[in-house]
């Protein structure tokens, strides 16, 4: 019984491999329900419509929670990726795991961004003179040479200093060139929190 | 099959539930900084700051009694509650210490220093209280010090309270409030009434001198992100009992307030500006003659704040002040309206372990025309937790209207003047203890005396000159011990105040005081000691008298009686030590005081 359904329930999977967009494969060219919203960040929908040469689909780093599969990987400038799609119980592992992977190397390359971050971030002094507190949420692509571009404001703290204070950190960073390995030819698309709390007082 | 049905929706619903498509940091860069004092940056000042918590545990009847439990805050009091007190920090004089409510300075323009005895700690929320000169950015009277007193605000949600209580000396004390606070909006009211039959002032009097004190603070406030305003209102009121020169009982009137209109907008995203708009009334009305001591003071302040670089910050603003002054003593007084305008501005660089600020002030003042003073201070961080600083500063005091009509009035006075110059250290360690030790040396010039170059008698009127200079020399070292469940502050102070011209040391100030504050806490319990040991010092200018040295305990305690319960207790002088501050007046002998509170934080 369980096993009919398990079967079942990896079709399903399956098929949402092949129906939505699923950016680990290349764009396949069908149309897709309104399921696609399912997959797409806030700033860049990722349809599976046809998508030009070179365009990124916003990658996201997902939680290495097994239970919950999401879109993640990156597409590439390279060639497309065209393994056929079988139902099997093999592939559903192998899809888990490359989550994982995926998930286990955005986990590090934000490490490594917060090491660098944290020698250069500094409380802004007006803000803290006003005693203003607050959470950033900045968006950045960490391109394949290390670069940190694609810097915007996904969440403002409600206090424009200290938004325009966590951009210009970044800015001012630039580069990692320490993420080039692990980035392995790949750009990574995220967002970076970043708090500023007063303490003491 | 139901199971086999569940799984397949719930797995189907996976596939098709929006994912929030934000990377996941489960581990967030975290930018932190010490909050700092309003009054001065910790690591350029010797701020020592007072918590609501402390203050509630002092269970204190005034301001002064807080202050008194730190050394290099000298307090003199001629009696107990109610009656006149002079507080002198670092050795200079009580009206070298400038005293603020809400922004507001409530130092009287008529004669002498702010009025300490009348400042209920129960609205206050938090002192902060700089040592060493910070007229630049406050203007006079900032030259020993800066007391900043800020009244109690709404934290998140209502909150109120209610607290009664009674002690030695038919002394009853009470009060309530109400909070309220959201993230736009802020209001709320604290009353507190005093009253004891006190005791007898003077030594050989024998009628006891009662107090009573109505206090109340009120505010309201908007916050609407880029604009943000509050109006608030301190006063109190109420009538002291003293004994007069042949003992009989007289009595006067007293009222103190400070009102405070604070308009701060964002107009960039690295500029604040702040207007504030401020009026004081510091009243003395004496009930058995014509006698008033009355000053009015209407201010506005607007000062901008921009962070012109990621390294610095700059202030830069405008305050004009009408201040009027009346007075009536012994048949003759005045009626005088003075006019002040200043303009200041600051700059404060900090990059990777240094830091440096400079700061300019020019006053144009009725009394004596324009002033400049300015401050230069620099700041080294040699490790996480330690900090090395230097400065040099000047300050004034501005002649009152008793030194330019009153008694021996003289209209050409210019202002005291001084120079500071200070190094400091503090270092910290885990967390949980830090040391603080400063050196100092404070040149106070053209101090005013009263003159009179062929005596009483004489055919030629004295008049009040500036002719005195005074030096203070001292070393400050300070303990802080935070250990769960015992906390422990330790403060000591050497110094040298010297009369320049006469050579001898200035009257009321000691040369050595040690402070120690110890608390306990536990569970529902608080369990604290504060003891004072201070060494002699000379009654006045003008007499040989030396005021022995002595040393006190208060024991306090503090209780949770219920969730909303709280019941404390205090003894005021535990050894019931019988000493001097002033010669001629008695101080408080043993005491005993206790209150209950009820709290109202849903």
């Amino acid at each position: 019984m369980i096993k009919r359904f398990l079967a079942l329930s990896v079709a399903m999977h399956a098929l949402a491999g092949t129906f939505l967009p699923d950016a680990s494969r290349a764009p396949l060219p069908l149309e897709v329900p309104a399921l696609d919203l399912a997959f797409t960040t806030a700033s860049a929908p990722a349809g599976a419509r046809a998508e030009p040469e070179g365009a990124k689909p916003p990658v996201q780093a997902p939680r290495p929670a097994p239970d919950r599969i999401r879109a993640s990987a990156i597409a590439e400038p390279g060639p497309a990726v065209d393994e056929e799609i079988s139902p099997t119980v093999t592939d559903h592992a192998e899809a888990v795991q490359d989550d994982e992977a995926e998930s286990r190397r955005a986990n590090h390359l934000l490490s490594l961004l917060r090491t660098a971050l944290d020698e250069y971030f500094v409380y802004p002094p007006l803000a803290r003179k006003h005693g203003w507190q607050g959470t950033v949420y900045v968006g950045l692509r960490l391109n394949t040479n290390g670069d940190l571009g694609a810097l915007r404001l996904v969440r403002s703290s409600g206090y424009p200093i200290l938004d325009r204070d966590a951009l210009a950190t970044l800015e001012r960073i630039g580069s990692l060139p320490q993420a080039r390995a692990w980035l392995d030819g790949r750009p990574l698309e995220t967002e970076l929190t970043v708090i500023y709390r007063l303490v003491g007082g | 099959m139901k199971q086999g049905v569940t799984l397949f929706v719930a797995s189907l619903a996976m596939i098709l539930l929006p994912f929030d498509s934000r990377a996941q940091n489960d581990d967030p860069v975290v930018v932190t900084a010490t909050r700092t004092p309003r009054t001065a940056d910790e690591s350029l000042a010797s701020v020592t700051v007072i918590t609501r918590n402390e203050i509630e545990a002092a269970q204190a009847k005034d301001v002064a009694d807080l202050l008194r439990f730190h050394a290099g805050i000298d307090i003199g009091r001629n009696g107990g509650a109610g009656q006149p007190v002079s507080a002198f920090i670092r050795g200079a004089d009580s009206n070298h210490t400038l005293v603020l409510v809400d922004g507001v300075r409530i130092n009287p323009g008529t004669i002498g220093g702010a009025a300490l005895q009348n400042i209920s700690p129960d609205v206050i929320e938090r002192i902060e209280i700089v040592r060493g000169p910070r007229s630049t950015l406050y203007g006079s009277d900032a030259v020993g010090g800066v007391v900043q007193i800020f009244t109690r605000r709404a934290h998140e949600g209502l909150a109120a309270h209610a607290r009664a209580g009674a002690g030695t000396d038919e002394t009853r004390d009470g009060g309530a409030s109400a909070h309220y606070g959201d993230g736009m909006t802020r209001f709320g009211v604290d009353v507190s009434r005093f009253r004891t039959d006190g005791f007898a002032a003077r030594v050989d009097g024998t009628q006891d001198s009662g107090y009573r004190n109505t206090t109340v603070s009120a505010y309201a406030g908007l916050g609407l992100g880029f604009l943000d305003a509050e109006l608030s209102h301190w006063q109190a009121r109420g009538n002291v009992e003293y004994l007069g020169f042949l003992l009989d009982p007289l009595d006067q009137d007293f009222t103190n307030t400070a009102t405070n209109l604070s308009l701060k907008a964002v107009p960039a995203a690295n500029w604040t500006s702040t207007i504030r708009l401020g009026r004081m009334r510091d009243e003395i009305d004496q009930s058995q003659s014509a006698d008033v001591a009355h000053t009015r003071r209407t201010s506005l302040d607007w000062q901008n704040d921009v962070q012109w670089r990621k390294d610095h910050l700059a202030t830069a603003g405008l305050y004009v002040a009408r201040e009027e002054t009346k007075a009536v003593s012994f048949g003759t007084g005045f009626d005088i309206e003075t006019d002040i305008k200043a303009v200041y501005a600051q700059d404060q660089w900090h990059s990777g372990n240094q830091q440096i600020l400079a700061a300019l002030r020019y006053t144009d003042h009725d009394a004596f025309g324009g002033h400049t003073t300015g401050e230069l201070a620099y700041g080294y961080r040699v490790a996480p937790g330690t900090q090395l600083r230097a400065s040099v500063a000047t300050a004034f005091r501005a002649p009152d209207t008793t030194d330019r009509f009153g008694f021996g009035g003289n209209p050409d006075l210019d202002p005291e003047t001084s120079r500071n110059v200070e190094v400091g250290a503090r270092f910290g360690f885990s967390g949980t203890q830090s040391l603080n030790i400063a050196l100092f040396q404070n040149e106070i010039d053209d101090l005013i005396l009263f003159v009179d170059p062929d005596g009483f008698t004489g055919v030629i009127p004295g008049a009040n000159q500036n002719i005195e200079e005074a030096r203070i020399r001292g070393v400050e070292i300070g303990y802080a011990l935070s250990a769960n469940p015992w906390t422990l502050n330790i403060e000591a102070i050497v110094q040298d105040p010297r009369n320049i011209d006469t050579g001898r040391q200035l009257a009321r100030r000691a040369k050595r005081s040690l402070t120690a504050g110890v608390r306990h806490e536990r569970g529902p319990l608080l369990i604290g000691l504060d003891g004072l040991a201070t060494s002699a010092r000379p009654d006045s200018d003008f007499s040989e008298v030396i005021n022995p040295g002595y040393g006190i305990v208060n024991f306090l305690t503090q209780y949770r009686l219920a969730r909303d319960w709280i019941g404390r207790a205090r003894v005021e002088n535990v050894l019931d030590k019988e000493y001097t501050l002033a010669d001629g007046f008695n101080t408080q002998g043993r005491a005993v005081f206790a209150e209950i509170e009820y709290r109202y934080n849903p």
